[in-house]
C-alpha cells in the first residue's frame, strides 16, 4: 500500500490489522514521529476484541460461569478467528458459538456445553425479539371446521424451540442461580430435553421442558404447517393425548400472534377430526 | 431539543432503578444499537421515555465508511427514532464497517479531502433518511496518518458547514486526543463553530505509562471525569454558552447515585455559567 492510500485501501488495511493481526499494509500510512504512540494499532485491536468478548459474555453468562473466565476468553479468541460481526448491532453477534463449541477441542469433555450455549442463544434472542400481541382465541372460534383445518399460525417473534441431548435447562438454571448443590446433583447424561423458550409478559425469558410430542406439534405449527396436518401428525405420534387441550394450552400461552388460511393442495373439505 | 442541563448516559445496569425510582435527571442518552429489534430493553427505554427526554447516540452507523452507509442498519436506526422520538440523534466522526465486517470500535479516519467528501455524503444520507439533523462527535484517537491534511477541528467544522449537521463536542475526547497527539485543547475548542454545538459529552479516561515513560490517555469511560476535563468543560461553556451536557460511564459502571453526583457537578457548573452570564448582562 502506498503512503497515501485511498480511504478504502486504508480501511481494508486497518481491518486486516485488527482481524488478522497483520499490520504490514498499515504501518507505512501511520505517523511515526516523536509524538506518535508506539503500537497504537494494538489499542484498537484490543478494544475491538475486548468489546466482542464482553458481548459474548453477556449473551452466554452460564457458559462463561461453567468454564471460568480464562477458558471462556480462550474460546472466544478461537471463535473470532472464523467469526466476525456482520452487523453493527452486537445483539446479532454470536449465534454460531454453540456450533463452534461442538468442535472446540478443549471443551470436548464438556458434552453439555454446546447445549447450554444453544439454550442461552435462544434466551438471548427471545429477550431481544420485537413485541407482539398474542392471538385472541375468539378469532379462531369464528371459523368453521373447514377453515380451522386450513389455519397456519404465525409464531410469536420471541418463541424459540431447542432440542438438546443433555439436561441443558437444569444446568443453565442451576448455574445462573449459583446453586452448586443442584448443579453437582444433575446427571449430565440424562437426555434428550425438548425446550420451549419465550419472553414472558414481565420481560424475562421463560424456559419450559415439554414432552417431545408437544414440542414437535409446536415446531410444526410455528413453522407454518397447516393445523389439520400438524394435528394428524400429533395424533399419530401421541395416541390418546387430548389434542384439543394441547392446542388450547399453546394458544393460552401466547405461542402465536396471528394466523392465515391456506387451501389444501387437494381441498377435501374434511374437518379436522382427531383426539 | 434536549434542555441545556446535565443528563446521564443510561446503561442496562440502571434500567430497573431508573424506572422504579424516577430520579430527578433532566434527560437521558442511550446507545441506539442496544435497542434495535425490540424486546425487554426497548420496553425499559419506552418506560423511561414516558417521563424523560431521551437522546439516541449511535455507535455503528460508520459515518466514515468508504463503502457508504449500511442500508439495513440505517433502517433500524430510523425505526428506533420513530419509536422513541428522541430529543437528539448523534454519531461519531469515525468508521467501523468495511467489506461487511463490523469492527467494534470508533476507528480513526485519515483527515483528507477524500474522507471529508465521504463523511459529508454519508451524513447527508443519514439526515435525509431520518429527516432530521444529527450531531457528529469528535472521537478520541491514538494514531495519526501520514497523509492527513486537515486538522480534526477544521474537518469537523467543515462537515457541519457542508451538511448542516450539528457538533457533539466531547470534551473528554478533546482532552485525551490533545494529550496523546500534542494538540492544544483550548485551541481545538476555540476552532469549533459555537452556533453548531448541540451537545457536550463528559466521561472518564485512564492513563497508561509507556515503556519510554510517556503517559497515554485511553478513553475508556471507566471512571469519574478527570479534574482537567472539568476545567476544559468550564472553558467550553464559557465559549459555547449553556449546552445540553451528558455524563457517560460505560465500564466499571457505578451505582446510579455516583452517576447522579457527576451530573449534579456538571449542572452546578452550568448553573454558575448562567449566573455569570446574568451578572455580565446586568453589568
Amino acid at each position: 500500500m502506498s503512503n497515501s492510500p485511498s480511504l478504502l485501501e486504508l480501511q481494508r488495511a486497518l481491518h486486516r490489522a485488527i482481524v488478522c493481526e497483520d499490520d504490514a499494509a498499515l504501518v507505512g500510512a501511520i505517523a511515526t514521529d516523536a509524538l506518535a504512540i508506539p503500537n497504537a494499532i494494538a489499542i484498537y485491536r484490543n478494544t475491538v476484541r475486548w468489546t466482542l468478548t464482553r458481548a459474548l459474555c453477556l449473551s452466554y453468562p452460564a457458559v462463561n460461569r461453567l468454564v471460568g473466565t480464562e477458558f471462556f476468553e480462550g474460546a472466544v479468541d478461537a471463535f473470532l478467528q472464523r467469526h466476525w460481526p456482520v452487523s453493527a448491532c452486537l445483539n446479532d453477534f454470536g449465534g454460531d458459538f454453540a456450533a463452534f463449541l461442538e468442535s472446540f477441542a478443549p471443551a470436548a469433555e464438556l458434552s453439555y456445553l454446546p447445549d447450554v450455549a444453544q439454550l442461552e442463544w435462544a434466551v438471548h434472542q427471545a429477550l431481544h425479539a420485537p413485541e407482539a400481541t398474542a392471538l385472541e382465541l375468539e378469532r379462531l372460534q369464528q371459523l368453521n371446521d373447514v377453515q380451522r383445518g386450513a389455519v397456519c399460525f404465525v409464531a410469536h417473534p420471541s418463541l424459540r424451540l431447542v432440542a438438546v441431548q443433555t439436561p441443558a435447562d437444569s444446568i443453565w438454571r442451576a448455574v445462573l442461580e449459583r446453586d452448586e448443590q443442584k448443579l453437582t446433583s444433575i446427571d449430565t447424561t440424562v437426555g434428550p430435553a425438548w425446550l420451549v423458550v419465550q419472553r414472558a409478559p414481565d420481560g424475562g425469558a421463560e424456559v419450559s421442558s415439554v414432552p417431545e410430542s408437544e414440542w414437535r406439534l409446536l415446531e410444526a405449527l410455528s413453522s407454518g404447517v397447516r393445523l389439520e396436518q400438524a394435528l394428524l401428525s400429533f395424533c399419530d405420534a401421541s395416541p390418546g393425548v387430548d389434542i384439543d387441550h394441547a392446542l388450547a394450552q399453546l394458544l393460552a400461552l401466547g405461542r402465536f400472534t396471528d394466523f392465515f388460511l391456506e387451501r389444501s393442495p387437494v381441498d377435501s373439505g374434511a374437518p379436522c377430526a382427531c383426539g | 431539543m434536549a434542555p441545556a442541563a446535565a443528563g446521564i448516559g443510561l446503561r442496562f445496569a440502571h434500567h430497573e432503578t431508573v424506572v422504579a425510582t424516577r430520579p430527578p435527571v433532566p434527560w437521558f442518552e442511550v446507545h441506539a444499537e442496544n435497542y434495535f429489534g425490540g424486546g425487554t430493553n426497548l420496553r425499559f427505554l419506552q418506560a423511561v421515555r414516558a417521563d424523560y427526554g431521551v437522546a439516541l447516540h449511535a455507535v455503528g452507523v460508520s459515518l466514515g465508511s468508504a463503502q457508504g452507509i449500511d442500508a439495513a442498519h440505517l433502517e433500524r436506526l430510523c425505526a428506533l427514532v420513530a419509536c422513541i422520538e428522541p430529543c437528539l440523534v448523534s454519531e461519531h466522526l469515525s468508521w467501523s464497517t468495511v467489506d461487511g465486517h463490523y469492527l467494534t470500535d470508533l476507528l480513526p479516519l485519515p483527515l483528507t479531502e477524500e474522507a471529508l467528501g465521504t463523511v459529508c455524503a454519508n451524513v447527508d444520507r443519514v439526515q435525509s433518511r431520518l429527516r432530521r439533523q444529527i450531531l457528529v462527535e469528535n472521537p478520541s484517537s491514538y494514531l495519526r496518518y501520514r497523509h492527513a491534511t486537515i486538522p480534526e477541528w477544521e474537518f469537523l467544522a467543515a462537515v457541519a458547514r457542508r451538511t448542516g449537521c450539528g457538533i457533539l463536542c466531547d470534551v473528554n475526547n478533546i482532552f485525551v486526543s490533545a494529550c496523546n497527539h500534542g494538540w492544544n485543547a483550548s485551541a481545538y475548542l476555540a476552532a469549533l463553530p459555537e452556533p453548531l454545538i448541540g451537545e457536550i459529552h463528559l466521561a472518564g479516561h485512564s492513563c497508561r505509562r509507556l515503556d519510554d515513560g510517556r503517559v497515554i490517555r485511553v478513553d475508556d469511560h471507566g471512571g469519574p471525569v478527570a479534574a482537567e476535563v472539568w476545567d476544559l468543560y468550564r472553558e467550553a461553556l464559557a465559549r459555547f454558552g449553556p449546552v445540553p451536557t451528558l455524563v457517560e460511564w460505560d465500564n466499571n459502571i457505578p451505582t446510579l447515585d455516583v452517576l447522579l453526583a457527576e451530573a449534579a457537578h456538571a449542572e452546578t457548573i452550568l448553573q454558575a455559567l448562567g449566573t455569570n452570564v446574568e451578572q455580565s448582562i446586568a453589568a
